[in-house]
């Protein structure tokens, strides 16, 4: 409850910086080429790019540079999604309000597939973006929370390496873990 | 579904609980490998630690342990739920004791002594192995069945004479008045001496083993736990009592020569027969000492003899200074006193 009556002096102190970023981004609006592992161009605010420490340290190391950015291990359909992401995300750079940001994060994880989320886990590695990277993570870990094995399996696209002796070992070793588990 | 490396999968089973993560040991080879490593302990510790989550709080009363989750009951919700955790050491309500914790681990322990540590989250303990210190007192007081039973008759039958006796000089008096005093007084007597003698055995290790060990069950159970108070009581002192009591040569079968040589030699010391405090350098040595010995003599390999055990007293130093030839008549020939003398002589 606290919080939110802090909020009011907060966002009163930061509209006018935030007001300059804006301005900022609004006078340069300079574009940043980034081309994927499958050969597609994205044309991307330099702001939204400098979320991407991978590529904020590419440009730190030639700071004049104008060529597109390879990205070898970034597939084109789940870095669309980690822009749109990312986009989300700059607007609460200006104006940190932590339980819209969460709704937000929500929301935005609420609509991804299993197999969205899985593929964007590596992208948002190699990009290092530490905020997604937590999001997805713990979205992974809230989908397989609490099911059953061969859910997780099926998840992660595991194949099982276990004789049926070995699995049934395992199980019987602490048996009372897999008793309560929700159904699939 | 391409699948993922298990470092990122490593970051995402750490949000799990522990009983989520013991069914995902079973998912696949490298998961279990992953999941037992001491890493990924360390990186769910963390992470717990950070978010604080996995948070418990652990209540204790005489002989059960709850928990309650504090991320579920204290912020949600105003309600309290206390769960019981079953505890892995055997105590009737005899009282458990928590000795302390760190990083989800437990330290527990019973009325015997039993140390167990012991994570609740994976309900899986590992008992600390009994210390071979205590054994001496243990031998001491170790008591067998054919004991209890014999003690058991001498008290019935000294009892039974008694109440004979006083109905037989009730009825008729065909005896004198001091003959029936004096029998009174033997009767009674030796009545008080059995009663102390099975109390005595009631109080011992080897009872509160037997009472607190699987065997005991059902009603019996019932009856140990009216006893348990009392057992306590009685049981202040710790079985290994940090001091040692210092040995009396007179008091030793040897003779008149170790005598003298005592008297002369050391007139001020080893007069007394008194406990003395051991130091925490000294405890570790002589624990060094017992396991070692302990490890040569298994007693539960069919060729353990105590009395084999006993002779090499004093053997190891001079053996392990490759001078056991020119000085092993001073230990292995000698009486074990005798052999001790010899050795504060040339000290």
């Amino acid at each position: 409850m606290s919080s939110s009556a802090e909020n009011p002096t907060l966002t009163a102190e930061i509209t006018k910086p935030s007001t300059e970023i804006a301005t900022e981004t609004a006078q340069s609006a300079k574009k940043i080429t980034l081309k994927t592992s499958d050969d597609q161009i994205f044309e991307v605010e330099e702001s939204v790019a400098m979320e991407f420490a991978t590529v904020k340290s590419f440009f730190e190391d030639a700071p004049s540079s104008t060529d597109t950015v390879p990205l070898p291990n970034v597939p084109a359909k789940p870095f669309s999604q980690v822009i749109e992401f990312c986009k989300e995300q700059i607007k609460f750079k200006a104006n940190p309000d932590e339980t819209e940001k969460k709704r937000s994060n929500s929301e935005f994880v609420k609509e991804k597939t299993n197999e969205d989320l899985v593929e964007m886990i590596p992208v948002a590695n190699y990009l290092e973006i530490k905020d997604l990277l937590d999001v997805l993570n713990q979205a992974v870990a809230d989908r397989i929370q609490n099911r059953s094995v061969e859910y997780v399996r099926s998840f992660f696209g595991i194949d099982n390496d276990f004789t049926s002796e070995e699995e049934a070992l395992l199980r019987e070793e602490h048996a009372w873990a897999f008793e309560d588990v929700d159904e699939d | 579904m391409s699948s993922l490396p298990l470092e990122m999968i490593a970051e995402i089973l750490c949000r799990l609980q522990a009983k989520e993560l013991l069914c995902c040991r079973s998912v696949s080879k490298p998961w279990c490998a992953l999941i037992d490593g001491p890493n990924f302990v360390k990186l769910h510790l963390k992470h717990s630690v950070d978010t604080s989550s996995n948070l418990y709080i652990i209540l204790r009363t005489t002989s059960h342990v709850h928990y309650m989750s504090f991320d579920e009951n204290l912020v949600l919700n105003d309600c309290v739920t206390l769960k019981e955790l079953n505890h892995p050491l055997m105590c009737y309500n005899h009282g458990i004791k928590v000795l302390g914790s760190v990083n989800g681990l437990l330290c527990i322990s019973n009325v015997v002594d039993d140390i167990a540590v012991w994570n609740p989250s994976i309900r899986k303990h590992r008992v600390v192995p009994f210390l071979p210190i205590e054994l001496k007192r243990y031998f001491g007081t170790e008591i067998s069945w054919p004991r209890v039973i014999l003690h058991s008759i001498t008290c019935l039958s000294s009892v039974f004479a008694l109440i004979f006796f006083s109905i037989m000089t009730m009825r008729k008096n065909v005896y004198s008045k001091h003959d029936t005093m004096i029998s009174y007084l033997l009767l009674v007597g030796a009545v008080l001496l059995d009663c102390h003698s099975i109390t005595v055995l009631l109080l011992s290790d080897w009872a509160v083993i037997w009472f607190t060990s699987n065997k005991v069950k059902g009603a019996s159970r019932y009856r140990i736990n009216c006893l348990s108070p009392l057992l306590s009581l009685c049981r202040k002192r710790k079985r290994w009592s940090r001091s040692m009591g210092q040995h009396l040569l007179t008091s030793a079968p040897s003779n008149k020569p170790v005598k003298e040589l005592r008297e002369q030699y050391f007139a001020w010391e080893l007069n007394s027969h008194s406990r003395v405090d051991v130091s925490n350098a000294l405890k570790e040595l002589i624990f060094e000492q017992v396991m070692g010995k302990r490890s040569g003599h298994d007693p539960r390999t069919s060729g353990f003899n105590v009395l084999e055990l006993l002779t090499e007293r004093g053997v190891d130093p001079p053996r392990r200074k490759t001078c056991f030839d020119k000085l092993g008549w001073s230990v292995a020939g000698v009486e074990f006193t005798e052999s001790l003398l010899i050795w504060h002589v040339a000290k």
